[in-house]
């Protein structure tokens, strides 16, 4: 499959607006982004962290 | 017995007006005044406006609801609020004209925004020549558009999109960021991505911006701009972008737009969704001699105070305060009135404002949509059941921006199997820097993209609906 990625590292313009912050995913990256049984253990990763958050409460007594 | 009266049917409105019943029970009344009979799942109109998913699936009857949960349904448009004390009234106005005086004891207005297409000559999809997604049938609309544009493409005809916001004060960035990935995600799957230019337009002072004044976070050991990671998106897959842009005006074909040093552009189209400004609903108030008291009920832009700090909108960015935001969300004058949802006033925008040459305003609006409506609807219903049932004179539960995290999920494709998502903690919303060196807590503060990530917001649409139709175990479902 056409690495997305480099071919547009190839479109890297020095001096340009983009060059000036540029990040772009490697081929790796793009990768491990769609692999299932890496996503999966992020899925429960996300979860928890979105417990953390969620357990922070809000909705407090103004005594707080 | 009390009633309460909840003006809207969103996020803010359904949840407060859902726990309001539950905890209240049969010996007070919960009455719901809306023009809209279904409740909308907003968060996935982006998915119906690329055709990824059914409209039928965003949205359910509400009336159904009400009467299961024993909430009176008004089905018509809050007119006029006459908050006086012994004659204290919503007057509601219905489709086949006529009206009624419903009284309240306690008023939560939480209607949502007025989508103020008209600020930008030629923006939007009813008089105007692009698309949107804020509501269903706009979101409708622009899939048909978006289709056509793809046939156009398999036909060999090369396209332009440009997604973004369509005014210098627009809000829901992350909205039209959703879109675009969205879009083109789709443009891949149907096999005519190279035939389409995609350009970004936004008002953010940077991407990633988003309104809330961006994020950092930490990521393979540094501290990183959100910045970083939405360009990066941008450079994958060949998007364009301009930023810190003013939308002047949209033609058939092209917009105008002006940036923050005061360059002025044009960009031509095939096929445009930009998000519209927001405004408040045009609702009068009345005071019990007649007189029109809106000014002091509102701010310009017709979203209602509440208890927060609107002097400070005049002083520089740098004197910005946490304690500018509300806490209560109930007004100064009339405190049995909440304001809950978008229909509150914030003091001022999040991220710094800044103007053009010629003085035009380029500041995103303060998101506050999806969690923090349901949170701050929550919290006020919770204040309202104090007030009631144990006769608190002032409101017992807060909620500010400056203190409460919330989780955003941007798709960027859907697809259970190659699709992706941007998932991203932030606490708290509005950023403090006199608590946290970089605004927000890092514990708490994340941020990530993958398939993951899809599978979170795909959880979470079904997981809210259901929460929103008060089913089986709803109030455990987190705001």
């Amino acid at each position: 499959m056409e690495n997305k990625a480099e071919k547009d590292l190839t479109e890297y313009v020095p001096y340009s607006k983009e060059a000036r912050s540029f990040m772009s995913p490697t081929k790796y990256t793009v990768f491990i982004r769609t692999f299932i049984p890496w996503q999966l253990i992020k899925f429960a990763y996300y979860n928890l962290k979105m417990l953390m958050v969620l357990s922070k409460g809000h909705g407090r007594f103004m005594d707080d | 017995m009390a009633r309460i009266v909840v003006l809207g049917t969103g996020f803010a409105g359904n949840t407060a007006a859902l726990n309001l019943k539950k905890y209240l029970g049969d010996r007070h009344e919960v009455i719901v005044v809306s023009p809209r009979k279904n409740f909308s799942y907003v968060p996935s109109l982006v998915w119906v406006g690329v055709g990824s998913m059914q409209p039928e699936k965003t949205g359910f009857d509400l009336e159904p609801v009400y009467k299961k949960h024993g909430i009176i349904f008004k089905n018509g448009a809050a007119e006029e609020i006459h908050p006086d004390s012994g004659d204290q009234y919503v007057a509601v106005k219905y489709s086949d004209g006529k009206t009624e005086h419903i009284k309240y004891d306690y008023l939560i207005n939480a209607t949502g925004p007025k989508l103020n297409y008209a600020a930008t000559p030629g923006l939007g999809p009813d008089a105007g020549y692009s698309d949107s997604i804020c509501t269903l049938p706009h979101a409708i609309k622009t899939r048909d558009n978006y289709l056509k544009a793809v046939e156009k493409m398999r036909q060999g005809k090369r396209q332009k999109f440009i997604v973004g916001t369509g005014h210098g004060t627009a809000t829901c960035q992350g909205a039209a960021f959703e879109y675009i990935h969205n879009l083109e995600f789709d443009l891949n799957r149907r096999g005519v991505r190279n035939m389409a230019d995609i350009t970004w337009i936004s008002n953010e002072p940077a991407l990633g911006d988003f309104g809330v004044g961006g994020v950092i976070v930490k990521k393979s050991g540094n501290f990183v701009s959100g910045k970083l990671f939405a360009e990066s998106t941008f450079l994958e897959k060949g998007i364009k972008w301009v930023e810190r842009a003013h939308v002047r005006k949209v033609e058939e074909g092209s917009l105008d737009y002006v940036n923050i040093e005061g360059e002025e552009g044009k960009l031509d189209f095939d096929f445009a969704m930009l998000i519209p400004p927001f405004a408040g609903i045009p609702i009068a108030y009345i005071d019990k001699d007649g007189n029109d008291i809106k000014a002091q009920m509102c701010v310009p832009s017709g979203f209602m105070k509440v208890d927060a700090d609107y002097a400070s909108a005049a002083k520089p960015f740098e004197e910005w305060k946490n304690s500018d935001w509300p806490r209560k969300y109930n007004n100064p004058i009339y405190k049995n009135i909440f304001a809950a949802g978008i229909a509150f006033a914030p003091p001022h925008p999040i991220s710094k404002p800044f103007k053009a040459p010629d003085g035009t305003l380029i500041a995103p609006s303060p998101p506050r949509t999806g969690m923090a409506s349901g949170i701050i609807g929550h919290t006020v219903a919770l204040s309202i059941i104090d007030m009631v049932k144990n006769g608190a004179e002032e409101p017992t539960h807060q909620a500010s921006m400056t203190e409460f995290g919330a989780i955003c999920i941007t798709s960027m494709g859907k697809s259970m199997t190659h699709g992706s998502a941007a998932l991203l903690t932030m606490d708290p919303v509005v950023p403090n820097y006199e608590k946290y060196k970089f605004g927000r807590n890092l514990n708490y503060t994340f941020g990530d993209i993958g398939l993951a990530g899809h599978w979170v917001k795909y959880m979470l649409h079904y997981l809210f609906i259901w929460k929103m139709k008060g089913k089986f175990m709803w109030h455990f479902i987190p705001d």
